[in-house]
């Protein structure tokens, strides 16, 4: 916990606080949700530094946009909603670019062979997920991340994405029928 | 898949982070045992809830931290007001700007019912898209056209079968049928097919056909289902034409809105000069206008700031509020 306190305050109040100009306020709510955001970002940007240059205009757009924040939906789910417009603007703009999805490995760190072996495979894994993501729709994508990276019910899903709960569902049951398939193609 | 279903359930909540009984964790690892399609699916679906490797480290997010304090310090390219102002012209453009904002204002509260509609933290309320079976099952009771559908045939896609067991397979498909109509124009079946084709369709061809075929006087949900294209559609030919539509149909504050967040948020300059024009021309007060420009900081922001401030200028000319 902080030792100024801030962090017992809720969203809330945190952007009440930013609006007035509490600087530290906002800087709170950053840390309280940026690594939320950088991983919905991630499933659109797969270089971290992408990610993370994603992050910092989210954030510079919500902290832009507070004034308009009227607490319909958690903030939250405000900012995913953000995020996940800045993350259709980068397929957008990574679609112009003729980007590929290139994972990123781990840093190589000293390790055990056995445990650099099972690295070696997840880090497989994860690149072999991450293109087949790469290649869904951006609602499906956006649907299947926020469900099972970030743990979201299907309501805040709907939110997100600006849907109703029930297309939210066909989304995402969608999103992984599709994901499956292109896991297969991939390989 | 007969059987999986609930266990595509238990796959769904084990990898969401909602904690299965005991039971439960016992019945679904007996069943991936014995079901390669679910043993495959938990796989799956547990690689994409594995960030951990991809997470940023304390610094990289503090770096972030900075680096938005510092952008938030740092005042903004303002090639509009960066101009110096002078004398009378200054005045005089200063109080056409107020008298439009007073109009508009006027105009709004004039036009805006005694209870405001509810604030939708700037992305508007969330389309309501009712299920397409339930909307087919309406029309085909209004409809006595429609119960020739029993004789169009079946079109069958993306058909893939898997072994369950030496007796039993999963069958996987996605089903559809041709279908022509009669319709009435505010008949509900024609905004919700609609609706669904400019949204939920991975044919860029498809969503764009849809958007041409939206009749000229759409009603709310097909409006709104255009909004969300121009805003949301990763292709740029169908946020264009969802925007060209849009631009015809004036007086409609969620379009205003909706254009405003084009000029903060959309990278083509295209779509941004046509949204300068639609405000433009819809009386929206200027600074709300220039404020959404500035909110951008995108290439071609002193472009459209340009083209906004001649509209601007065109405007004081020709006597101001609107």
């Amino acid at each position: 916990m902080d030792v100024d306190g801030s962090a017992e305050r809720s969203d809330d109040e945190l952007v009440a606080a930013a609006r007035a100009g509490d600087g530290e306020a906002f800087d709170e709510l950053m840390r309280r949700h940026e690594r939320l955001v950088y991983r919905v970002l991630h499933g659109f940007a797969p270089q971290r530094e992408a990610a993370l240059d994603l992050t910092q205009a989210v954030f510079l757009k919500a902290f832009r946009a507070l004034d308009r924040f009227r607490g319909a939906a958690s903030f939250r789910t405000w900012l995913l909603r953000i995020a996940y417009h800045e993350g259709i603007n980068e397929t957008v703009r990574a679609g112009r670019r003729g980007a590929t999805v290139e994972i990123e490995p781990e840093s190589p760190e000293l390790a055990a062979p056995a445990e650099q072996e099972e690295r070696l495979l997840a880090d497989e894994r994860r690149g072999i997920v991450a293109r087949a993501l790469g290649t869904l729709h951006h609602r499906h994508r956006a649907a299947v991340l926020l469900r099972y990276r970030e743990g979201l019910g299907i309501r805040d899903i709907a939110a997100v994405l600006d849907t109703s709960e029930a297309m939210a569902k066909n989304l995402l049951f969608r999103g992984v029928e599709k994901l499956r398939r292109a896991v297969v193609e991939t390989l | 898949m007969h059987g999986c279903r609930e266990f595509e359930d238990l796959i769904d909540r084990e990898h969401a982070g909602e904690p299965l009984a005991a039971a439960e964790r016992d019945r679904l690892a007996d069943h991936l045992e014995s079901c390669r399609a679910c043993d495959e699916l938990f796989d799956l679906v547990g690689a994409l809830g594995d960030p951990a490797a991809d997470e940023p480290s304390e610094a990289a997010l503090a770096a972030v931290r900075r680096r938005v304090r510092a952008a938030l310090k740092r005042p903004r390219a303002l090639p509009f007001r960066s101009r110096p102002y002078g004398g009378p012209r200054f005045w005089l453009a200063a109080a056409a700007v107020g008298g439009l904002a007073a109009g508009w204002l006027l105009a709004g509260a004039l036009a805006t019912p005694a209870t405001p509609a509810a604030p939708d933290d700037g992305f508007g309320a969330p389309l309501a898209a009712s299920a397409i079976a339930g909307e087919l099952r309406r029309a085909a009771a209004r409809h006595a056209s429609f119960a020739q559908a029993a004789d169009a045939p079946y079109l069958f896609r993306d058909v893939r079968l898997a072994p369950l067991d030496e007796r039993r397979v999963h069958l996987a498909f996605d089903v559809s049928r041709h279908l022509e109509l009669e319709l009435d124009r505010d008949d509900p079946l024609l905004a919700e097919v609609l609706v669904q084709a400019m949204l939920e369709n991975d044919s860029i061809g498809s969503r764009l056909a849809a958007i041409e075929a939206a009749p000229a006087d759409v009603n709310a949900k097909v409006r709104r289902a255009l909004v969300v294209a121009m805003r949301h559609d990763p292709n740029l030919a169908v946020r264009l034409r969802a925007q060209q539509r849009l631009a015809a149909l004036v007086g409609d504050e969620a379009i205003v809105t909706a254009m405003l967040e084009v000029l903060a948020g959309e990278e083509s300059v295209e779509m941004r000069f046509a949204a300068v024009d639609y405000l433009a021309g819809g009386g929206v007060a200027p600074e709300r206008v220039l404020d959404a420009i500035r909110q951008g900081d995108r290439p071609g922001e002193r472009a459209v700031l340009l083209r906004a401030r001649e509209l601007v200028e065109s405007d004081n000319g020709n006597g101001g509020a609107s």
